[in-house]
This record gives structure tokens, C-alpha cells and sequence, in this order.
């Protein structure tokens, strides 16, 4: 725009700002791909996606008092098991450990569990918190219902 | 009490602007407020506040080198405030970790404790919201803006922050701009208030004492929409013609600047 333009432009006030219709759909579609999801509670399945959809994450391998009690898959199972040895042998009250094993892995105790959260990036505390506290306030009873299985399972 | 934490995810939104006024004037509603800067690298509200040395800071209590109370001074209006580090070599060897307890510990003190948070939605953000029992998005009506809020919202949600409201900051009525009704839908929150892009704001920051614009212009329209959101948070209606203090104090005003 010349400078007779911005001139007159000032001078008169126009306005010639255009609201960016397209940019306002794509916020709009974000919004709705990306809301986060309600933990739901139903059954065990339905908690642990909604669990890994809010969160971002890829798994989550609960432990409690040396047992596994939860795995959200099969194929994590196996490094879970190497990394709970390290992680009870280095542990520190409220501390974090994580590995880098291609993804992020962060392990931490919090009330009686131990928690393994696999996830692309590395999480943060407050983040890894919100997943334990989730699991302690959606989903304590199903995790706890399994360990019973396990237990009893365990103890024929 | 009330923790309120505001979050934009875009920089220069005018958050730190919006919670030193805010603050001042939920303080002349009779509320003790605490104003805590969680911007432990770019730290900028002790200095709107006029505050222009603090020997202890936040990030000195993150380090594990000062008590809380150590760090919170008297700010103007009877607010109280927090200041974080202007030093460049203050943001390293921080537990960002120990701030939910901090505000913990000082909120009890208070009616509102008000947290500044940095840019982005980095830890330090995370850590602020954390702190935080109600977390408001500040945002401009564009779409740079409303997309950062947008991704700042989902990410207080992911840590169980609870996003509660939206203040629209710098409107200044142009054909362009997002209209308000859009930008709810957008965010989904309730709006708090729309404080208009005015000169004034700008302004306070060229005197030689800087001085939040609803102090040295009571009567500016960016003043007025303050008092608006602040008589929302408080869920009742301000007499914003009584906040000016009337011609001596604008002849206060005049003489000081």
C-alpha cells in the first residue's frame, strides 16, 4: 500500500482488516479433533483409553507391592519387568526415573503403586501426576479389582 | 480463596497487564490479593507494579535458597506480590515442582492469589496451573491467539486444571477481528469481560514510574473493563463511576505524572 494510501487510509479511518474466515474453521475443527476426553469408567477397556487419549500417551504398566497389576499392552510387558528391578534397586520417594528406550519411559511410586507411563515425548511431573491421580480417582477400584484376581490367582 | 492462574500460550496477549490491574482492582473491592509472576525466565509484573529492584524472588525459593514469605512484598493498594528473578542466571537449578506447595502455603493469607504464567505451555506453565484451583485463558481477538488459548486449555485439562473463563484483551473493534460470540464457541468458556485496546495501557509504560494504567487513569476505557471482569469474579456489579476518585485525585493524578 503506497503512502497516499496509508494516508488516506488514516485520515478517512477505514478499515480494511477481512476476518480470516477460513483460519476461524480450522480453530473450530482443532477444537473438536482435540477436546479432551472424559475418563470413562464402565468397564476396564473403556478406562484405560480414555486414560491414554487424555493423557497422549501410548501405556501404562501398573505394580503394586512387587506384582503387576495392569499392563494397557501385551507387548510392553516384558521391558515393564526390566525396568521395575531398576527402578525399585534406584528409586527415591517422590522422584522420577526415566528411560529413553527410543520412547519416553517414566516411572514413579505414588500411594502404595508404582506407575510405568510409555509416551512419545517426556512427560513432565505435573502431567505424569494427573495420570496417577486419574487412575487413583477413576480407576483404584478397577485396578484393584484386578489385583485381587491376580492374588487370588496367584495364592491356588 | 481463590488461585487463579492466567494462561494464554501466545506471548503479548497482555496477561501480565490484566492481572497487575485486575488485581488492584479486586483490592479496592476490599479482597486481599496476592499477585505471584510464575514468568521465572521472562519476569515482567514486578516491574508493571513499579517494583523495580526485589533483592529475593521466587526463584530464589524454587532453588531452595530463601523462605516463602521472604519473597512477598507490599505492592501498591495494599496488594501483596511475588516477584520472580529480572536476573539471567536465575532460572537454572529451579524445582518448579515445590510451586504448587508455595502457593499452598501463602494462598490461606489471602481472598485471591492471582498467577502471572509464562508463555507457552511448557512446565512452567504446567507448573502454574497446577498451583492453581480455576485457570482463566487471556486472549486477543485473532487467530493466532485463540489457536495458542485453545491448545493452553487442553493442556491445563490433560493435568485436571479446570479452565473456567476467557477475557478477550486488546479489542479494538476492527472489522477483521474475531468476533466475541466466535471465540466463545472456540474456547468454550464463559466470557469474563472484553477490555478494549487503549492507548492508555500503552502509555503507562513511557512514564518515569511505571504504574498500572488503572491507577494512573482511572477513567481510561481499558480501567473501566477491568472493574467489569473483576465484578464478574466476584459475582457482583461495581460502580465503576466511583473508582476514579473524583477531581482531586485526577488533579493528584495530573500533578504526579
Amino acid at each position: 500500500m503506497g503512502l497516499f494510501s496509508k494516508l488516506a487510509f488514516k485520515l478517512l479511518g477505514i478499515d480494511d482488516t477481512e476476518l480470516p474466515a477460513e483460519q476461524i474453521g480450522y480453530i473450530k475443527d482443532i477444537s473438536k479433533e482435540y477436546s479432551v476426553p472424559e475418563i470413562l469408567k464402565n468397564t476396564f477397556g473403556e478406562f484405560v483409553d480414555s486414560l491414554l487419549h487424555k493423557h497422549l500417551i501410548e501405556g501404562v504398566v501398573v505394580f503394586k507391592e512387587n506384582s503387576l497389576i495392569y499392563s494397557s499392552s501385551p507387548d510392553i510387558l516384558e521391558l515393564a519387568n526390566k525396568l521395575y528391578e531398576m527402578f525399585s534397586s534406584f528409586k527415591r520417594e517422590n522422584k522420577v526415573l526415566y528411560f529413553n528406550v527410543g520412547s519416553w519411559v517414566s516411572m514413579f511410586e505414588k500411594d502404595e503403586f508404582v506407575y510405568m507411563i510409555k509416551s512419545d515425548t517426556r512427560l513432565c511431573e505435573f502431567e505424569l501426576n494427573a495420570v496417577a491421580k486419574d487412575i487413583a480417582v477413576h480407576g483404584k477400584n478397577i485396578f484393584l479389582e484386578e489385583y485381587r484376581k491376580i492374588m487370588s490367582f496367584v495364592k491356588v | 480463596m481463590r488461585i487463579i492462574a492466567f494462561a494464554s500460550g501466545k506471548g503479548g496477549v497482555g496477561k501480565t497487564t490484566i492481572v497487575a490491574n485486575l488485581g488492584i482492582a479486586l483490592a479496592r473491592q476490599g479482597k486481599k490479593v496476592l499477585m505471584v509472576d510464575t514468568d521465572l525466565a521472562m519476569a515482567n509484573l514486578s516491574l508493571i507494579l513499579g517494583m523495580e529492584t526485589s533483592p529475593i524472588t521466587l526463584n530464589d525459593v524454587l532453588k531452595g535458597d530463601a523462605g516463602v514469605w521472604d519473597v512477598v512484598y507490599d505492592g501498591p493498594e495494599k496488594v501483596s506480590i511475588m516477584p520472580a528473578s529480572l536476573g539471567l542466571q536465575d532460572t537454572q537449578r529451579l524445582d518448579l515442582t515445590k510451586l504448587p506447595g508455595i502457593i499452598k502455603q501463602v494462598a490461606p493469607k489471602y481472598d485471591f492469589v492471582l498467577l502471572d504464567c509464562p508463555a507457552g505451555i511448557g512446565e512452567d506453565t504446567l507448573a502454574a496451573m497446577a498451583s492453581s484451583t480455576e485457570v482463566f485463558l487471556v486472549v486477543n481477538p485473532h487467530s493466532l491467539s485463540i489457536a495458542d488459548a485453545l491448545k493452553t486449555k487442553i493442556a491445563a485439562q490433560r493435568i485436571n486444571a479446570k479452565p473456567v473463563g476467557l477475557i478477550i484483551n486488546m479489542y479494538a473493534g476492527l472489522k477483521g477481528e474475531i468476533p466475541e460470540r466466535d471465540i466463545i464457541s472456540m474456547l468454550e468458556l464463559p466470557l469474563y469481560g472484553v477490555v478494549p485496546y487503549d492507548e492508555e495501557v500503552r502509555k503507562t509504560f513511557y512514564y518515569k514510574k511505571i504504574q498500572p494504567v488503572i491507577l494512573r487513569n482511572p477513567d481510561a476505557e481499558a480501567s473501566k473493563a477491568v472493574y467489569v471482569v473483576a465484578g464478574k469474579i466476584l459475582g457482583i456489579e461495581i460502580d465503576i463511576k466511583k473508582q476514579g476518585g473524583g477531581f482531586f485525585a485526577w488533579l493528584k493524578r495530573l500533578f504526579s505524572r
